[in-house]
């Protein structure tokens, strides 16, 4: 092989490696790099080697909020991915404009605008002036403490994230279920699978990449959410939606602590990476 | 062989549409990547300081120049003017968002990216002088300043962050704060606005808290506790009245004090004991306080000045009811409210602080200033535009500007811009939220944010 044709495939790779070491690996090591200082205002007084990580390590209300934040992004998950392989199955039975339309639908949230979409469910849910409390109104019953209440508020918090994300893994879902041969399901049919069993032991594992790519991007898409929460509660009623992206947001750009900010935003990273790769390791990735 | 050949010439074909495609691709990014963060409205004249023969005077704010009224309108005239004083200068303005550019800013003079000319939050004008960014006016267009036009300018907006012989800033879009409320339901329910204590507010907002003929539950007192986006609330104003001040005399936070303590009682109590202010509040923001005042779900609201234009234009009752007044007196003290605003300054790194200062000397000049009042609808920053823009400001439409600039006197105070106070705002809601919704007892509740206050701002 000549020595040019060697170099080719580098040049082609060259620009997305270019951008990629731009916009992702850069600010990595700076963000690591700000961790390891006193860094208020951007001005890099002091090295404390690992000082800001003993701090949020060991800060009560960190460790509360990534409780917080896995609890929340938890729930949302296998909620949507639940409903996401109903709403799959139910969709797989249509074909034409009827399944597009559907498929359409579901994406929405997904494809929308995340403040648009938070800011419209939380003038649904607005107490005195909402949509929500209005049709309760009319029925006759008590309106309802949505936001104000903390149980109530991690409840919407869920429902909304759970809203946004449900689309996406549907349509992955999705294309695991028509990518199954017709022979595979109706071979099972024949030797006498009921429906319960072709879902169990034909279907299911046969989608298993779809569901666990979907599961890797959505318990990423959760965990780093920044904008649902802040617009939706703002991490209240007192500390009740308070998720650990918060906390970051906080840290940096209200109290311009960018050190200890950036500490908290490693931590972050380091977590969600270890979790995909438990997840890759725990279902053997394969096509 | 032809086959051969064909495939050859195929492959080199393809190499070379890669290729093309490759650095097409490089170049749009390259192009991409030295984009500026706001919208410039020039954009396309290269180099920061020098475009060919002319300068360029960078300008970080929030407002846009493009806007067709306003104070965005106004700014579009400031540089408009001054381009036509400075041929040599053009003036570039780039629109950020308001709430992370003074972190912008302050990363930028690490980096030297700073720009000449920047509106920094009020909040944070002790952070900047402490850390050296800002010029002193007084090293540039200040110097040749007679004392009349200091005195037509002085007020305590002015004086905020000054030495003796030093002024950081220029102070725009003045919000006096205080209670903004609805005269046509207080003339509905008979009651006289003049109130001489909180408990003439509090019994008012007792009656003024109904069920409206739409059947819509209307409250008495309106406030945002959420720690999104907070603003003005009791707690607050409690301690601007009493010490004038959020922080002791060593930039300690000062609320975990017994006046801390019974306004904080006082604010759970307007929940539950008055019922003037809904449990809905603990989730809201400010904006959301604004928006369901515009609704009608409100009959007074802590708010600022800068807001009422907003409310006005946006109210579905009759716009000239909308008022603004001080904060009641308490203890024997008169209410005092907080004058804040946006901060224009220069930055000290500035290769063009002369033109800068110069810029900002435009936007406080008469003419200017003028237009701040009738198409900004800004309190008047120099004493001789009150005069300039008298029939504007004795119109019914503008009673609120009258009322702004009589509390600016008499129950306004500025910053305290000698300690670091970033995130006070935020400490004093959460404090309501530790207490009301997490159930701390108050005293609890103020030292918790207090420690956090001083421990975070290292005063």
């Amino acid at each position: 092989m000549k020595k040019s044709d060697k170099m080719f495939p580098y040049l082609l790779l060259a620009p997305s490696a270019l951008v990629i070491l731009f916009v992702l690996i850069a600010p990595l090591g700076y963000s690591v790099y700000c961790s390891l200082y006193q860094c208020t205002y951007m001005r890099f007084t002091k090295f404390v080697g690992l000082d800001n990580f003993i701090k949020v390590l060991t800060n009560s209300d960190y460790l509360k909020a990534f409780g917080r934040t896995f609890y929340i992004s938890a729930v949302s998950l296998v909620i949507a991915l639940v409903l996401a392989v109903m709403f799959a199955l139910w969709i797989n039975k249509y074909s034409g404009i009827v399944a597009y339309a559907i498929q359409l639908l579901v994406l929405i949230p997904w494809v929308t605008s995340q403040v648009v979409g938070t800011l419209l469910w939380k003038w649904i849910f607005s107490e005195d002036l909402g949509v929500l409390n209005y049709l309760v109104k009319q029925v006759g019953l008590a309106p309802l403490k949505v936001l104000s209440d903390p149980k109530t508020a991690v409840g919407v918090l869920i429902f909304v994230m759970t809203w946004r994300i449900i689309g996406y893994a549907m349509v992955q879902i999705l294309a695991g279920l028509k990518s199954i041969p017709k022979s595979v399901e109706e071979a099972a049919i024949i030797d006498g699978a009921g429906k319960w069993q072709l879902l169990r032991f034909v279907r299911l594992p046969m989608i298993k990449t779809p569901l666990l790519i979907s599961t890797i991007i959505l318990t990423l898409s959760n965990i780093n959410n920044l904008t649902v929460p802040l617009s939706l509660t703002g991490g209240g009623p007192g500390t009740a939606t308070n998720v650990i992206t918060i906390s970051v947001y906080r840290l940096g750009f209200e109290n311009y602590q960018f050190g200890t900010s950036s500490a908290l935003s490693i931590v972050l990273f380091v977590v969600t990476l270890a979790l995909s790769i438990g997840y890759v390791k725990a279902v053997k990735y394969e096509v | 062989m032809k086959k051969l050949n064909q495939m050859k010439s195929l492959k080199k074909m393809k190499k070379l549409a890669a290729f093309i495609l490759a650095l097409a691709m490089t170049v749009v990014m390259a192009g991409c990547g030295g984009g500026n963060q706001g919208n410039d409205d020039k954009a396309d004249d290269g180099g920061k300081k020098e475009g060919g023969e002319k300068k360029e005077l960078l300008v970080w704010t929030f407002l846009n120049p493009n806007d067709e009224s306003g104070r965005g309108y106004v700014l579009g005239k400031a540089k408009e003017l001054y381009e036509s004083q400075h041929e040599g200068v053009t003036v570039r303005i780039e629109s950020l968002e308001w709430d992370t550019m003074t972190a912008k800013f302050f990363a930028a003079t690490q980096t030297g990216e700073a720009p000449d000319v920047i509106w920094v939050n009020g909040l944070n004008l002790g952070e900047a002088i402490q850390l050296g960014v800002v010029e002193p006016f007084e090293n540039l267009f200040m110097k040749d300043w007679t004392d009349e036009q200091f005195q037509d300018l002085d007020d305590v907006r002015f004086e905020y962050g000054a030495t003796d012989d030093a002024h950081y800033q220029l102070h725009l879009s003045t919000n006096v704060y205080g209670i903004v409320y609805r005269a046509d339901l207080f003339k509905q329910f008979e009651i006289d606005p003049n109130f001489e204590s909180w408990d003439d507010l509090i019994a008012a907002a007792q009656k003024l808290t109904y069920v409206n003929e739409d059947g819509m539950q209307v409250y008495g007192l309106g406030v945002g506790y959420s720690e999104k986006s907070a603003d003005s609330n009791y707690l607050r104003a409690q301690l601007f009245t009493q010490y004038g001040d959020v922080v002791d005399e060593n930039g300690q936070a000062n609320w975990n004090g017994d006046v801390g303590q019974a306004a904080l009682q006082m604010q759970i109590d307007m929940i539950d004991k008055y019922g003037i202010t809904p449990q809905s509040a603990v989730s809201a923001t400010s904006e959301e306080m604004y928006a369901d005042f515009i609704a009608g779900k409100y009959a007074m609201v802590f708010g600022g000045s800068v807001r009422i234009p907003t409310i006005k234009s946006q109210c579905a009752y009759d716009p000239d009811s909308v008022k603004l007044m001080a904060y009641p007196s308490s203890n024997g003290k008169e209410g005092k409210g907080l004058a804040a605003g946006w901060n224009v300054c220069v930055y000290s790194g500035s290769e063009m602080k002369e033109e800068a200062g110069e810029f900002i000397e435009t936007l406080c000049c008469p003419e200017i200033d003028k237009l701040w009042v009738e198409e900004g609808g800004q309190i008047p920053l120099l004493k001789s535009t009150v005069d300039a823009c008298s029939e504007f400001l004795s119109s019914p439409d503008n009673e609120y500007l009258k009322t702004a600039m009589e509390m600016l006197e008499n129950n306004a105070v500025a910053y305290n811009s000698e300690y670091v106070i970033s995130g006070y705002v935020t400490d004093l809601v959460k404090a309501m939220q530790l207490a009301y919704v997490e159930g701390k007892s108050v005293e609890e509740a103020l030292d918790t944010t207090a420690k956090e206050f001083n421990e975070r701002n290292g005063n």
